[in-house]
């Protein structure tokens, strides 16, 4: 079972779309997909059931924050009783496979503060021993469904780098990176690997800083930018664009060949019915071109994780 | 009245400096070693006077501008380069298009060696400082 964070500081880059587009081809083709949305927006979780249904059924303790919740009343549930399959979806995969949610809350952005609030110590040791309890929560509490449930659990993380990311960052062996080729969103990625080579470096630190009993070190590989919001012209994305791209391959990121186009027509309203564009076969040339791309995306991604 | 030969040779100087800061450290060293030579070409200083390029060495003449100016280090030494290298405002394009710049061609000299250096060195450079580092520091994009 492969983790997988989705993540970009730059919002509005098409991150949600790219994550729910994954997980339902990779489902379609057979492979058992968890999602966790770890967005306080919660756009996943509404691509996938209807905000008056996650208020009805899942707000109240059926959601990441009631996990993260859980520890600080001292009372942890397991991640295990948060999963569901979302119907439509279901229904529109004809038992190909599962595609599994762990919705996310509009108040999870609250989390953080309580996670803060358990850093820290008077010693180095205890220090060591809380920054590690905290950051690695996550992984702990993934590890515990089991190994054969899912092949592949895709986090959609927030566009920040709070602890609750950092949680997600910790327990993913790779790192998806959706962006839009343009100046702002490329200077996010910069950003973005700053980050995680300083996380990666304190977090491997205070693991290893007792020689008796060190703690497993962490290298969570950045799997590739896969560009989004591609504008096309004559078959390859327009001009404006291009340069982004390749300058972004030429800082040696990792880039993914396939790449998802722009299109408010296809995408717009998608999320609202349930089931993600790319499992809509519809006939059109544009809604089929944005499909191919999509499964193309999927192919190269399959080949990355060597799912 | 003209220049004295002392102004002359002060001004030769300085542009000898001048291109010398942008020969990379490699290319200095072959040169300090005896195993390369530094020529000089002696050109019109009215740009607009020249001949264009022959088509012929357009391609080879803008891919060697491309490849030299991702070599450089500073925004500052790409603009001397293109300052040193460019005859033609025609020359600043094929520099453009070969680098797959979306250019228009009533945009300025100005405006289009500022493209060019922003996507051969600006990025770079600006990427360096987001990520808090001057050189590589891409432990984590394994190919």
């Amino acid at each position: 079972m492969q983790i997988v964070s989705v993540i970009n500081y730059k919002g509005g880059v098409g991150k949600t779309t790219t994550t729910a587009n994954l997980a339902a081809e990779l489902a379609w083709r057979g492979h058992n997909i968890l999602l966790l949305d770890l967005d306080p927006q919660a756009s996943l979780t509404f691509s996938f059931i209807r905000p008056d249904d996650w208020e009805n059924d899942f707000a109240k303790d059926r959601t990441i924050k009631a996990w993260f919740d859980s520890y600080s009343k001292g009372k942890p549930i397991s991640l295990d009783s948060l999963i569901f399959e979302p119907q439509t979806v279901k229904n529109k995969l004809e038992q190909r496979a599962k595609l599994s949610l762990i919705p996310s809350h509009l108040g999870l952005i609250n989390v953080d503060l309580e996670l803060a609030t358990e850093l820290g110590g008077a010693t180095l040791k205890q220090s060591k021993a809380n920054f590690l309890k905290v950051h690695k929560r996550l992984a702990d509490g993934l590890k515990e469904i089991g190994s054969d449930s899912y092949d592949l659990i895709l986090i959609d993380c927030p566009p920040n780098f709070n602890i609750a990311t950092k949680t997600a960052i910790v327990a993913s062996d790779s790192i998806l990176i959706p962006a839009k080729p343009d100046y702002l969103s490329t200077l996010g990625i910069d950003y973005l690997i700053r980050n995680l080579n300083q996380l990666i470096k304190d977090y491997n630190e205070y693991a290893n800083l007792d020689d008796e009993e060190p703690e497993d070190s962490i290298s969570p590989e950045i799997l590739g930018v896969v560009f989004t919001m591609i504008q096309i012209h004559g078959a390859q994305p327009i001009s404006a664009q291009r340069p982004y791209i390749s300058q972004t391959r030429r800082l040696g990121v990792p880039v993914f060949d396939a790449w998802i186009r722009e299109n408010k027509t296809v995408f717009a309203d998608a999320p609202q019915y349930g089931v993600p564009v790319v499992l809509n076969r519809y006939s059109a040339t544009t809604h089929n071109d944005v499909v191919t791309e999509l499964e193309a995306f999927v192919t190269e991604f399959r080949s990355k994780v060597g799912l | 009245m003209g220049k004295s030969q002392k102004e002359i040779v002060i001004g030769f100087l300085k542009e000898l400096m001048s291109h010398l800061q942008t020969v990379e450290d490699a290319q200095f060293e072959t040169l300090m070693s005896g195993q390369a030579k530094l020529e000089f070409n002696i050109v019109p200083i009215s740009k607009a006077a020249v001949e264009p390029r022959k088509n012929e060495e357009i391609e080879d003449f803008a891919k060697n501008a491309a490849e030299k100016l991702h070599g450089i280090g500073t925004r500052e030494q790409g603009d001397q380069y293109l300052e040193s290298l460019y005859r033609t405002k025609e020359d600043l394009l094929k520099i453009a298009k070969y680098l797959d710049l979306p250019v228009q061609k009533k945009e300025t000299i100005q405006q289009i060696k500022d493209k060019i250096i922003e996507s051969t060195i600006g990025f770079r450079v600006r990427s360096a400082a987001v990520q808090g580092t001057s050189k590589d520091n891409s432990d984590l994009t394994k190919a």
